[in-house]
């Protein structure tokens, strides 16, 4: 499928909060493009990143790609489409491989190579399909750890792949959703994390070491990059719709009120004004008007955020991450947008904190320009990367697509091509 | 004193902390800027006009106290948090004080927590626990208190009222020892406003205090000695002496036994070399080896001839407390445990209630549920740590939440 003679990728996003489809691909400098998006709320058939309501789902995104076709002013051929995945059918795993080196100590690509195959040859369970897997790093002699070991002299060298899973029939059901809407050739699944980190990360930050937060209604993904390698990704169960729901439960709101108050960062804007109250006629039942301390709400919300950081400064320490050189924690996703997150991040993981804005990308950006859908446009560079960096891995994976079905075990290990990441 | 003394504020918090306001009073040479927050009309009345007050929840207790209510508490302080805010406003540090336990101290020292973040102050907070023969609830409140506490601020200095038995005599009359316990509070706080405003030669800035006790729960003893020129030639020595004596180190001993320290001379530009190496090189040899020290030397003209020796001894007690789940860890689990495949327990709850220990051959009972998911309430549970994370955080973790009144 072609736009203006330019090839049409489209990524698709299943979220809690809404559902997404864009159409993009390359201008004429080579950066990527949106040519067409559309963007429906899911109201309840997305939970924590899983299809509750599977019937719903096809609809609003058949909805959604409507409006992405009719932004883009023609209606795409169904084709080729890469979807964002995340939940908590996501889990990670690090293979290791190493190779003894004799007669010539100086490290080529030929041990490389065969280091990493080692390492890509961990055993998947059967109800796990591997998503994506990227080197973390290499180690030499068992001791120094280097980035890219070719040219080193050593004995042994030991090579670490970070590979990403995902539950087989939830990416099978999300698969089906979208064979249902027309597409037929190329369905791939993208860590949605993955996709986010493509999208909002520098390539000093992947250079130096950064932790990226993408902080979704229903789900948080997080990834750490440190030299173009990624040390660990995963996903906790806990989003701004968690943050909502502690307030309506706490202190007698419907949850709508509680949205509000989280995504308008209204809290915050009372603590600026130096209010010591929140005011509300709206409770969860008829209810006569309230006079909330401001205190209440930061108590609830800092819980839960404290909670959230803890967890991924637990992360960050199980990785021995070298803090010193780290660049910071990159904050996307919807909860990056209250001010409030990003304050407890900083106050919480003690390093520097930014907002991750999309980077860098042309043509209909009206509304897309923010961290809300840094997944989404990060998809698409990933399609365009993966696509334009390797053409022949990308035939390898068309032929598994096709095939998986027949041979099984043997295509899933052709699909096992390590990306370095970001280049 | 310089101008720098008076962007520094020492705040003190309930009845205790309002004593050790008024106590810097009397005892004249204070130079800081000194502020008291109480919900008791009475334990202000002493200091209006002498320090700036703020008579929490007067609207509805009528300046009556909270009668050691930490909810009260802490809806009274809350509710005062704009005169909170312009209290605090414009300072450089706070240090506050007060005497957990009660009611204001307990409840209210989140929202000056919460203000002083907000407003980017750095602040020490210099709380003391009950004496061990205080109430087993009142111990617990202030524990759970300082728990909170330290998630969401840095410096948190518990001092246990029990050091001041090791220096007491048995003898002593329990109004003289509270006294007595006031003004070592005050003596304290005034170390470390002063070790804090000076300049910092080395370490001993806001940074090495957040270094040595951010996130962790430990428990302090703190010694100030201060001596002058009038005291002979080695002030400095006379200095750790007085520091020594300070009731709320606990003892000499108490510092071979301390895990991390951090010491401190100051004194103004007159402090020579020789004196400082002298000074620090001793108080070290009073530690273990593997103590983590941070020595340093404060310089501030507002010390003219005097030196002050200040010594905060800390003494970790169970690791960290990065993660809610570290501070149940604590807690023996029961002996007879039932399985809850759902949903994690509450922790324990600010009522003080203590939980019923059953015999190993006793039928348990299932904790009645007081949680609810809202929203997640009929989905699949999203256990992660251990823990099922659809409950909301607060109720996880026993924290009660002011919902609020109603407004007629």
């Amino acid at each position: 499928m072609s736009f203006n003679g330019r090839e049409v990728f489209t990524v698709l996003e299943f979220g809690d909060s809404k559902i997404c489809a864009l159409h993009g691909g390359r201008d004429k400098g080579g950066n990527p493009e949106i040519f067409g998006f559309g963007c429906r709320e899911s109201k309840g058939a997305v939970v924590k990143g899983d299809i509750s309501d599977f019937a719903r789902t096809v609809e609003i995104l058949s909805g959604a790609l409507d409006d992405a076709d009719k932004s883009a002013g023609e209606v795409f051929s169904r084709e080729k489409v890469y979807y964002l995945i995340s939940g908590r059918g996501i889990s990670s795993r690090c293979g290791e491989g190493n190779v003894m080196i004799y007669g010539d100590p100086r490290i080529g690509d030929p041990q490389i190579q065969e280091a990493v195959e080692k390492a890509q040859n961990l055993p998947i369970p059967q109800e796990l399909v591997q998503l994506d897997s990227f080197s973390s790093y290499f180690m030499i002699d068992g001791t120094t750890r280097v980035k890219n070991p070719c040219g080193h002299s050593a004995s042994r060298l030991d090579a670490f792949i970070h590979m990403i899973l995902a539950e087989r029939n939830r990416v099978d059901t999300m698969r089906s959703a979208i064979r249902d809407l027309g597409f037929e050739r190329e369905i791939i699944p993208v860590f949605s994390g993955i996709a986010s980190a493509y999208g909002c990360l520098t390539l000093d930050e992947k250079e130096d070491g950064v932790l990226l937060v993408d902080i979704g209604a229903g789900v948080t993904e997080y990834v750490i990059v440190c030299n173009d390698g990624v040390l660990s990704s995963g996903v906790v169960p806990i989003g701004t719709d968690n943050v909502a729901n502690d307030l309506a439960v706490g202190l007698d709101f419907s949850i709508e009120l509680a949205r509000r108050i989280v995504l308008e960062g209204r809290i915050e804007k009372l603590k600026r004004s130096g209010a010591a109250y929140f005011e509300t006629e709206c409770g969860a039942s008829p209810a006569p008007k309230r006079r909330i301390p401001v205190g209440s709400f930061e108590k609830i919300i800092e819980e839960r955020m404290l909670e959230l950081f803890g967890f991924l400064r637990k992360t960050m320490e199980k990785q021995a991450v070298p803090l010193h050189t780290f660049t910071g924690v990159v904050l996307t996703g919807g909860g990056a947008m209250i001010p409030a997150f990003a304050e407890s991040a900083r106050s919480s993981l003690g390093i520097h904190v930014r907002t991750g804005d999309p980077l860098a990308f042309a043509g209909a950006m009206t509304g897309l320009d923010n961290p809300r859908f840094g997944a989404l446009l990060g998809g698409l560079r990933f399609a365009l990367e993966v696509n334009s960096v390797n053409s022949s891995q990308i035939s390898i994976l068309k032929v598994a697509d096709a095939l998986e079905d027949f041979t099984g075990e043997l295509m899933r290990k052709m699909k096992n091509v390590t990306k370095v990441f970001g280049k | 004193m310089t101008n720098g003394h008076d962007s520094i504020l020492i705040l003190g918090i309930g009845g205790a902390g309002a004593k050790v306001i008024s106590h810097l009073f009397e005892s004249g040479a204070c130079g800081f800027e000194l502020a008291a927050v109480d919900t008791d009309k009475n334990a202000l009345d002493g200091l209006i006009g002498r320090a700036k007050c703020v008579l929490a929840g007067s609207a509805w207790r009528d300046g009556s106290g909270c009668g050691g209510d930490a909810i009260r508490g802490e809806q009274a302080v809350a509710r005062e948090r704009q005169a909170v805010t312009a209290l605090l406003k414009g300072k450089r540090l706070v240090v506050t004080v007060g005497g957990l336990g009660g009611g204001v101290a307990t409840g209210g020292v989140r929202t000056i927590a919460s203000v002083a973040k907000a407003l980017s102050i750095p602040s020490v907070f210099l709380l003391t626990t009950p004496f061990s023969f205080e109430s087993f609830a009142r111990r617990k409140l202030a524990e759970e208190c300082l728990d909170e506490l330290r998630r969401v601020t840095d410096v948190v200095l518990r001092i246990p009222n029990d050091l001041l038995f090791s220096m007491l005599h048995p003898d002593t009359p329990i109004l003289e020892a509270y006294a007595e316990s006031c003004a070592e509070l005050a003596r304290t706080a005034l170390g470390i406003a002063g070790m804090l405003s000076g300049e910092s030669a080395f370490q001993t800035d806001y940074a090495g205090f957040m270094a040595a006790v951010r996130g962790r729960r430990c428990s302090c003893g703190a010694g100030v000695g201060v001596s002058s020129s009038a005291d002979g030639p080695d002030r400095c020595s006379v200095a750790v002496e007085r520091m020594l004596e300070s009731p709320f180190l606990g003892g000499v001993e108490k510092l071979s036994e301390a895990d991390a320290a951090i010491l401190c001379l100051a004194g103004n530009a007159s402090l020579t070399l020789g004196e400082t190496k002298r000074c620090l090189e001793n108080l070290s040899t009073l530690f273990r080896e593997n103590a983590m020290l941070m020595n340093g030397t404060n310089f501030s003209d507002a010390f003219a001839d005097r030196v002050q020796v200040t010594v905060i001894a800390i003494r970790y007690e169970d690791g960290e407390i990065s993660s809610p789940a570290a501070v149940e860890d604590s807690s023996k689990p029961l002996p007879l445990q039932i399985l809850e495949p759902m949903a994690a327990k509450p922790r324990s709850t600010r009522s003080g209630k203590s939980k019923v220990r059953h015999s190993p051959l006793e039928q348990g009972e299932f904790e009645l549920q007081s949680y609810s998911k809202g929203i997640y309430a009929g989905i699949a549970p999203s256990l992660y740590a251990g823990e099922d994370l659809d409950i909301p955080t607060f109720q996880r973790h026993g924290i009660v939440i002011d919902k609020g009144i109603v407004v007629r």
